[in-house]
């Protein structure tokens, strides 16, 4: 049985490792906000600390990725549920700003997905997460996190032609 | 081979690996971790998500039998043969009537310091613990490797996701864990065995800790919530039936 020090040792030490990974994915996940980001990730971390005596190491990355999306969820609702904000249609933000290499554009855009089919996406194409380890991180089947990441990149490809064109 | 049309939307999304990089964790900021960590877990005492896999409620098993005085009163030994008046139901044992509070009262009121008596346990030992007596009438909330609860009559059942316990209206029997009492909390020494254990409230000043070394070398802990109106000595004197045997587990909390 390991002792509350040890545990803690390796508490921090993970976190070390991890803490600046898991605060970009948060950040992308919130709007590239990164105070809710910096929020989230702490709600996240305190969870992985209470439960990691029962987390197996190999799948601590999986738990606090997912601690990590649902705490952004929770965080959006919260934040549709105060201001009553939602996107249903793409930001009206200058064609100029959106250039999809540029990281405040593809931010932009990555903003108007679905929660989970941002996270997706993210875990997938910007993090290199593997379907399976995806689909571990989002607690879905793998097929969903294919549906799901596929949709969310024909959407963003859709919404950066269609304001490429309305400002041509 | 033709690009995929969305080819130059994934290395966009791939570049956001590299830009926008977030400065690395600061040692202040680890601790700051660390801390959130602890203090969840000192909260998690009060209502405690146990993990997967553990904590079969265990309904009415409380099985005992009255041998010994007042709960606050002289101590009698709690390696006390279990011999008088075994009660073999499943109900709740129906103690010495309490006194000074009435039947229809809160679980919390009903528990009169003094007029409580120790009864030998005779149910379903835990896996993790061996638990030697309880006071008269309570009944077993929970048996597992991870903890040990009993609660008052009257005490309501609680609705909880699966393998959760309830912990904030009785007394919570497991090993320490991560628990730990806040910094520069008041602590009082009792002998628990002829060995030194510690007595204090938790940060939130909801419960009660008695933290002791156990023969198999762990730490156990036994929570008791204030509102429950036990003292000192009746904790104390609860815990010197208490062991933890070498299966215990710590829970997360």
């Amino acid at each position: 049985m390991r002792s509350t020090s040890e545990q803690d040792r390796e508490f921090s030490e993970y976190v070390r490792r991890r803490r600046t990974e898991l605060v970009r994915l948060a950040t992308l996940l919130l709007s590239g906000d990164p105070n809710r980001a910096e929020d989230a990730v702490q709600v996240a971390l305190t969870r992985l600390y209470v439960a990691w005596p029962r987390i197996r190491p190999n799948t601590r990355d999986a738990y606090i990725r997912r601690c990590v999306v649902n705490a952004t969820i929770d965080d959006r609702r919260s934040v549709f549920r105060r201001r009553e904000q939602a996107h249903a249609e793409v930001p009206d933000v200058p064609a100029a700003e959106l250039e999809v290499a540029d990281h405040a554009g593809l931010v932009t855009l990555l903003d108007v997905l679905p929660a989970r089919m941002r996270a997706a996406v993210v875990l997938r194409y910007v993090e290199g997460l593997d379907v399976a380890d995806t689909a571990r991180a989002l607690g879905c089947r793998e097929g969903t996190v294919r549906s799901q990441s596929a949709r969310g990149l024909e959407r963003l490809r859709a919404n950066l032609t269609r304001l490429e064109a309305a400002h041509v | 081979m033709e690009e995929s049309p969305v080819q130059d939307v994934i290395d966009a999304l791939g570049a956001l690996r590299t830009t926008g990089a977030q400065p690395d964790a600061g040692t202040e900021q680890l601790a700051a971790d660390l801390v959130r960590g602890h203090r969840a877990l000192n909260r998690r005492r009060r209502l405690r998500i146990v993990g997967a896999g553990l904590t079969a409620a265990v309904a009415a098993a409380g099985l005992t039998a009255a041998v010994s005085g007042p709960f606050g009163g002289s101590a009698p030994s709690v390696a006390a043969p279990r011999t008088s008046a075994v009660r073999a139901s499943s109900a709740p044992v129906t103690g010495t009537p309490r006194t000074g509070s009435p039947q229809t009262g809160s679980p919390q009121s009903s528990v009169a310091a003094g007029s409580l008596q120790l009864a030998a346990y005779t149910g379903a030992q835990p896996a993790g613990f061996k638990v030697a007596t309880l006071p008269k009438g309570w009944k077993v909330r929970s048996v597992s490797q991870y903890d040990f609860v009993a609660v008052p009559p009257g005490t309501p059942e609680r609705t909880m996701p699966q393998g959760a316990v309830y912990l904030a209206d009785g007394i919570a029997v497991s090993l320490q864990g991560a628990s730990r009492f806040s910094a520069g909390e008041s602590l009082k020494k009792v002998s628990v065995r002829g060995r030194t254990g510690q007595l204090g409230f938790t940060g939130d000043k909801q419960a009660k800790w008695l933290i002791f070394p156990s023969e198999e070398g762990q730490k156990v802990l036994i929570q008791v919530p204030v509102e429950l109106g036990l003292t000192d000595s009746q904790i104390v004197r609860f815990a010197q039936g208490v062991s933890a045997t070498g299966d215990a587990k710590p829970t997360g909390g």
